[in-house]
């Protein structure tokens, strides 16, 4: 799989306890946040500066060898996996390299957490807006790959909406600076089509991202709803009535009640069919009334009650609550398939009922915690893994589900990505023209095809994809 | 009706002769004509002709004119989406979105009959940009016609999609040379409850130039739209002639209200009516030759000052501070006594009409050339655009 001497040769630039072959070593490597894969990297690299980056994709490309950036490998989509192939690890540079309040742009390596940063500059009044839910652990060069979004991205505009500027190393060991501190470059928009490239155009040497200014004054609510269908079309009625809440977040009952019986717990009431979790920010007159065309929005759709927080300790309860979620549905089940797809938000309600449906129908239990105001769908299912029956059955809910949101006009991911579980959709979603004009557009970048080779598009939709030696793996 | 055969033979013929002029009204009429025309005729992409020397410049075999190519086809006021064909007019969309209290917040400098095509083709900015954001970021998903005839799409109808590499943000800006856009689909804005704007006069010295900047920081509502103009530019918004700051607030009736206080405080502020706004886009000349410069957001009182003093009285220059941009609309001596004064700032000089490739970094001209190869190898599309003149 890789020449021999490989390992040697990288640990002559890393230095040799960067390089890890043992199996006990690789077993971190060998899944990201989604269960069901399971891919063995040959080794993994940990260069410490972007120069040992540097000489280490050089190296790769001397030799020919594919290989998978990854940083801190929280991704949900099977896209940071390496099978019998090199994984160039990101998060020893996690150095923040500048920060410009004035300007109010940071320039950070690949591998500084996405929380780190927002801590980092919270004395100056600002945070990185970008905050998926794992941004405890994430990294932004993880973030840049995926295009990462997160609860505030409906008002405030996912990870390209931050990204100013990118220097990377492609394939075969350039280096290029994507975008400007300004804004303004001359020639294609390279640097919008780079992000959620998914690790197949480069790796991330530092990024200059937006800082953006704390909201004046906030408001944070629980609405409890008595049905999934009455917070759907909740949801539908404050976006139509042409609100732009901060993010507005629905959790179910199965949900609700995971969150409420672990250390996680917010105070959701564990009755409710459904809650959404609302936030308001900006100019602090004015903003009380928009409260409250919110709370009689969500009143008029059948919410039994509707509360604010009262205190910032309260506010951060209620989205500890919603941002753990995910870990506290790990004290259900063995396993737990987290899914994400996007559907026209007028298509909340039908969309949700069917959900509902899929999932009695395959006996499996849909928790739905999920980015509502955007109609982002995280429709996620604990499981016990080690049942292949149940397992069966998780995986043909979901399918049905992701046809379901295709079916209804949406896409199946909005910032997971594809990696390698939403494969077979993309010919769902795009004709093989399309598919092949997104694979001449990833040879721009990688002729050799060695960067995460077999992610994003179906190799088949690649013309001449056999003669690429790193596809072959 | 002519067949496909006809319709390419007509192209032919013209080929190396005076551009002929091409109308398709359907998507279909237009694969055809590519399909039908051999691989080495060229085309000129046009949409209503509102920024002519985007296109005149051009030399190709035929002209597209995508202007019938036009009408919005599908609106979902509850999704705030809005699907149009490349050649529909901005206002055509401004009117059929204000019905349901919502817009299209782009607003590029020229005249409202711009079309959505040329827009997201062109990436042209106006100064809602630096607020509402860029046309990449309006644009959720594009249908398109390749060189090749071929029609391919991009992106989908829902505002939030990262499935598979994102061929929208690679096709908005590349001025048609990547594929002939044909239909897209835009996120919708809310229209803001009210809308007021005020004009601050802007004082001559860096320091208070800097300090004004500052304190309108302190402004409890982001402002929608701040853009300084000079006199001659003022003028042909109808306000007085003299360098002046438009500042735009928009939102609830309390929060606008106390900005707008909050802007009264700065001495001869005047309240101006929010018509200035597309009468000063308006009034761009179709012809206009026009440089934009950018510095960090910082720097930009310093850009200011120098681009207003190296042009003369009637070249029109207007900037928006927090892109650090600034735009000078004037003739080639203007344009060139500008660049010189500006050298010493290290600005990025962006020359209009977009579509100018990269050069002086070898990498990235690479990266383009590639790119270009890989979707229109016989520069059929607008040939020259988007080249760094080594192909």
């Amino acid at each position: 799989m890789i020449p021999p001497g490989l390992e040697r040769e990288l640990a002559d630039v890393v230095g040799a306890r960067f390089v890890l072959t043992r199996p006990g070593e690789l077993l971190a490597y060998t899944a990201d946040g989604l269960p069901g894969y399971r891919h063995d990297p040959a080794l993994v690299v940990l260069p410490g500066t972007r120069e040992e980056a540097i000489a280490v994709v050089q190296l790769l490309a001397r030799r020919k060898v594919a290989f998978v950036p990854r940083g801190a490998g929280t991704g949900l989509s099977g896209g940071a996996l390496a099978d019998g192939t090199v994984v160039l690890g990101l998060n020893r540079l996690r150095r923040i390299l500048e920060i410009d309040v004035e300007n109010q742009w940071a320039v950070v390596e690949p591998g500084v957490v996405n929380a780190h940063l927002s801590r980092a500059v919270a004395p100056h009044g600002l945070h990185y807006a970008p905050d998926p839910s794992s941004q405890s652990a994430c990294t932004i060069g993880g973030n840049v790959a995926e295009n990462a979004g997160g609860p505030h991205c409906l008002k405030y505009g996912v990870t390209v909406n931050h990204v100013l500027a990118l220097t990377v190393v492609l394939a075969d060991g350039t280096v290029v600076t994507l975008g400007s501190t300004t804004g303004e470059v001359a020639g294609y928009d390279l640097l919008g089509a780079f992000v959620g490239s998914e690790g197949c155009f480069g790796v991330v040497l530092d990024a200059t991202v937006r800082l953006t200014a704390n909201p004046t004054a906030v408001r944070t609510m629980l609405a409890d709803f008595p049905t999934i269908d009455s917070a759907a079309r909740a949801t539908s009625a404050i976006i139509a009535a042409g609100l732009v809440p901060a993010a507005l977040e629905m959790m179910d009952q199965p949900t609700i009640r995971a969150v409420e019986a672990s250390i996680y717990a917010a105070g959701y009431p564990v009755d409710a069919a459904a809650v959404l979790l609302i936030e308001l920010d900006g100019a602090a007159a004015g903003l009380d009334e928009e409260v409250a065309r919110v709370a009689g929005a969500c009143r008029e759709a059948g919410a039994r009650e509707v509360r604010v927080a009262t205190s910032e300790a309260d506010r951060q309860r209620l989205w500890q609550g919603r941002k753990k979620a995910f870990g506290a549905m790990g004290r259900v089940s063995s396993h737990l398939v987290v899914q994400d797809a996007v559907i026209p938000r007028t298509r909340l309600p039908d969309v949700l009922a069917e959900i509902g449906r899929i999932g009695r129908e395959e006996g499996v239990t849909v928790c739905n915690v999920f980015h509502a105001g955007d109609g982002n769908l995280h429709p996620n299912i604990p499981y016990n893994g080690n049942d292949p029956a149940e397992t069966q059955r998780v995986e043909r809910a979901m399918v049905r589900i992701m046809e379901a949101c295709i079916a209804a006009g949406g896409s199946v991911t909005g910032e997971h990505g594809i990696g390698v579980d939403k494969l077979p959709y993309m010919p769902r979603l795009f004709t093989e023209a399309t598919l092949g004009a997104m694979c001449r557009l990833r040879d721009c970048f990688d002729p050799e095809r060695r960067m995460n080779p077999g992610k994003v598009v179906p190799m088949r939709s690649c013309r001449e994809w056999a003669m690429a030696p790193a596809a072959r793996g | 009706m002519m067949t496909r055969a006809e319709r390419g033979a007509r192209i032919i013929e013209s080929g190396g002769g005076p551009a002929v002029h091409h109308a398709p009204s359907t998507e279909r009429e237009l694969i055809d004509l590519l399909q039908g025309a051999g691989p080495h005729v060229t085309f000129r992409i046009r949409g209503a002709g509102t920024w002519a020397s985007v296109t005149e410049r051009i030399r190709a075999d035929a002209t597209l004119d995508l202007s019938r190519l036009s009408g919005i086809t599908e609106y979902v006021p509850g999704d705030l989406t809005l699907t149009a064909r490349a050649g529909t007019t901005l206002a055509d969309i401004a009117e059929a979105t204000r019905a349901n209290g919502q817009w299209l917040p782009l607003d590029p400098w020229g005249a409202p009959t711009g079309t959505l095509g040329a827009t997201l083709a062109t990436a042209s900015t106006g100064p809602l940009a630096a607020t509402l954001g860029l046309p990449r970021d309006a644009a959720l998903g594009l249908s398109l016609v390749d060189a090749a005839g071929v029609r391919t799409t991009a992106g989908g109808r829902v505002v939030k999609n990262v499935a598979g590499f994102d061929l929208v943000r690679l096709q908005v800006g590349a001025c048609g040379t990547l594929g002939i856009l044909t239909e897209a689909t835009v996120r919708l804005r809310p229209l803001p409850a009210v809308d007021r704007s005020c004009a601050i006069p802007l004082p001559a010295a860096q320091s208070d130039l800097t300090a004004l900047l500052v304190s309108l920081r302190q402004i409890p509502l982001s402002p929608l739209a701040m853009e300084a103009l000079n006199p001659a530019l003022a003028a042909c918004a109808g306000l007085p002639p003299a360098q002046m700051l438009l500042v735009r607030v928009g939102g609830s009736h309390p929060a606008v209200a106390q900005a707008v206080e909050a802007l009264a405080r700065h001495p001869h502020t005047t309240e101006i009516p929010s018509s200035a706004w597309p009468v000063l886009s308006a009034s761009e000349p179709a012809d206009a030759m026009s440089v934009r410069y950018s510095v960090r957001p910082s720097q930009w009182p310093s850009l200011w000052i120098t681009v207003c003093a190296a042009s003369d009285a009637s070249a029109r220059v207007h900037g928006t501070p927090s892109r650090g941009v600034v735009r000078v609309v004037g003739p080639a001596e203007t344009q060139h006594r500008v660049q010189q004064a500006v050298a010493p700032l290290g600005a990025v000089e962006i020359a209009e009409p977009a579509g100018r490739g990269v050069t002086g970094v070898p990498a990235l001209a690479e990266l383009g050339r590639r790119v270009r190869d890989a979707f229109d190898p016989q520069r059929r599309l607008n040939p020259g655009v988007m080249d760094d003149g080594r192909s």
